[in-house]
């Protein structure tokens, strides 16, 4: 018997899972949350099998709750927006059910589920997010709690081995991501990549002294200071319009 | 276009006073000038102004044969100088030839029609031009008024357009979502999905429906809004209340169809879809300095990054007012604490553009 859990901030869409599920004697409901935060706990306190989970939900969305999870199980999005079909594929989700869908159409998604066992792709998350038009926030468990982090509080990223170091506000945070990734996701009108190991908001900084022939550092209002190599200071130019 | 001074035009009759008029004068002055007799003086003048007026006539042919449009300008003139000689000459043959007939063997009026034949002449190809220019002048003031009437026309036509684009679309998740929980109260509560099996049909039948209409009563307008909450309720249980508090002397104002809509449906979705904690939307409606005010305020819980709207709901509101009301500072936003607050004004009296 697979144990199964409903993340749907929807009262009656849950009740319609797992009315549907009632009669299934292969699935086990063990718990329901209805936002993504309380979902991405009780995925962790129960290492349930299955997650049935709809995609547009309060505070973190159906995506960036699966980034939190270390090892996600198998996912059925249930959802009514099918703009998101593909990307839920890419990600390897057993299935795409669009609501309201019929008894007939939750069994067969659970058929696969028993037949094929299939997991969603940690390393597919990553284009998956890229893909979206921008990222506007981003979401970092740090042990058991978890920050979400308007980007447009971001003063600078930096690159430490596997991890990014994400300075907001006056937190640093760690996030399991690479440099390359955020220089694409970001909006490139704020944030520069201006050295191999840093992107800043180029409203952060506060002036530029000369170091070298070609290269900078960037004194940023929060008082710390980066460098600015050659080919960072030309694309700084360029967002900069100097 | 027909001939302005044709037999059957509303100019007809005036084309052929004014030849009267011409004709007068100058039997008045050949009188004076040429000493003749009232009775000479009368029909000379009388068969000279109908074979001018008749040349007239036949003058519209050649403007419309060779109109500008279709000929360079140089071409016009020759085809009007060579046609405007022919006539002339036809025309005042043709006047001598019919006073000869009339008064035969009379020597005197003989030496005063040959005398006067030169002046004739150059008097018809005056008379010739000013005809013609008149033509040419009737042609293009018809013109103006007509593209002035198409521009007018392709205005309202753009206007209709744009009014209709920015008119609220009934957002397809609503529905599908509607429908889940429908799905859903059938086999759990059968009594609620019948209730709002009933509410979404009648906001579906007054937001399908009105939605090719240009303005609603404010009453009728926060029916359909209250169905709109009350399917959202059903949908989102304590996450969402509300409060409609309508002065009762706006009830019969008259609003733009559906206006409120994109703004409500904001209301729930950063306050009720996007947060956890429990959404109060609440709408005021009341007369303010001779507007009709409305607020609709939601809370906002401060500790969530809301992914970014662009903003089309409240541009598009924006323009739809500056369109039927010609003013662009009737939509005001606020952030108050927990709260967004979106002020409107509705200009009253003022007839609305768009009828």
């Amino acid at each position: 018997m697979l144990r199964a859990v409903i993340i749907d901030d929807e009262l009656p869409a849950r009740d319609l899972v797992k009315f549907y599920l009632k009669e299934n004697n292969d699935i086990l409901v063990v718990g329901e949350a209805d936002n993504g935060f309380d979902g991405a706990k009780l995925i962790h306190n129960e290492q349930p099998d299955l997650v049935f989970l709809d995609i547009q939900m309060p505070k973190i969305n159906g995506f960036e709750m699966l980034e939190l999870l270390d090892e996600p199980p198998s996912i059925i999005f249930c959802t009514a927006y099918d703009e998101y079909a593909i990307k839920a594929f890419e990600l390897n989700a057993v299935d795409y059910l669009l609501k309201p869908f019929s008894r007939e159409r939750i069994d067969e998604a659970i058929g696969k589920v028993i037949k094929e066992q299939v997991r969603p792709d940690k390393s597919q998350l990553e284009a998956l997010v890229e893909s979206q038009e921008q990222l506007d926030r981003i979401v970092v468990k740090t042990g058991h709690s978890i920050d979400i982090i308007d980007v447009t509080a971001i003063h600078f990223l930096e690159a430490q081995d596997d991890y990014v170091e994400i300075h907001a506000g006056d937190r640093k945070l760690l996030k399991q991501q690479t440099m390359k990734y955020y220089e694409h996701a970001l909006d490139n009108r704020k944030f520069v990549r201006v050295h191999r190991r840093f992107i800043v908001n180029v409203d952060s900084i506060a002036k530029l002294d000369k170091l070298g022939k070609e290269t900078y550092l960037a004194q940023l209002k929060g008082g710390q200071q980066i460098s600015v190599s050659a080919a960072g200071y030309s694309r700084l130019k360029e967002v900069l319009d100097l | 276009m027909q001939n302005p001074f044709g037999f059957h035009s509303p100019y007809g009759r005036l084309y052929w006073l004014a030849w009267l008029i011409l004709a007068v004068l100058y039997g008045f002055a050949i009188t004076f000038v040429y000493k003749l007799d009232i009775l000479h003086a009368s029909v000379d003048a009388a068969v000279f102004a109908l074979s001018y007026g008749a040349m007239g006539q036949i003058a519209w042919s050649v403007v419309k044969f060779s109109s500008l449009e279709k000929e360079r300008l140089i071409g016009t003139i020759i085809t009007h100088l060579a046609a405007s000689v022919i006539l002339v000459f036809i025309a005042t043959s043709f006047a001598q030839t019919v006073l000869r007939f009339l008064f035969p063997g009379q020597e005197d009026f003989y030496l005063f029609n040959s005398q006067a034949y030169y002046i004739r002449v150059v008097t018809g190809l005056s008379l010739y031009s000013v005809v013609a220019l008149i033509y040419y002048l009737i042609i293009y003031y018809e013109e103006f008024q007509h593209k002035k009437q198409r521009e007018t026309e392709i205005e309202n036509h753009l206007k209709v357009a744009e009014l209709s684009m920015l008119k609220a679309q009934i957002n397809p998740h609503f529905i599908f979502n509607s429908l889940n929980s429908v799905s859903s109260l059938t086999l759990t509560n059968p009594e609620g999905a019948h209730k709002m099996v009933i509410q979404l049909a009648d906001f579906l039948r007054y937001s399908v429906g009105k939605s090719g209409e240009d303005m609603q009563s404010l009453e009728s307008e926060i029916k359909a809004i209250e169905l709109f909450l009350e399917i959202e309720k059903t949908r989102f249980g304590d996450r969402l209340t509300f409060e409609i508090d309508c002065d009762e002397s706006c009830y019969e104002t008259e609003i733009p169809a559906l206006l409120l809509q994109p703004l409500i449906e904001n209301a729930v979705k950063y306050g009720t879809h996007e947060s956890t904690v429990p959404n109060n939307v609440r709408m005021h409606c009341k007369f303010e300095d001779n507007m009709l005010t409305i607020e609709i305020a939601n809370h906002i819980e401060r500790s969530i990054v809301v992914k970014k709207g662009k903003g089309i709901g409240l541009e598009n509101v924006k323009a739809r007012l500056n369109l039927v009301y010609g003013m662009n500072d009737l939509l005001e936003t606020e952030k108050k604490d927990e709260e967004f607050i979106v002020k409107l004004r509705i200009p009253q009296n003022a007839k609305s553009s768009n009828n």
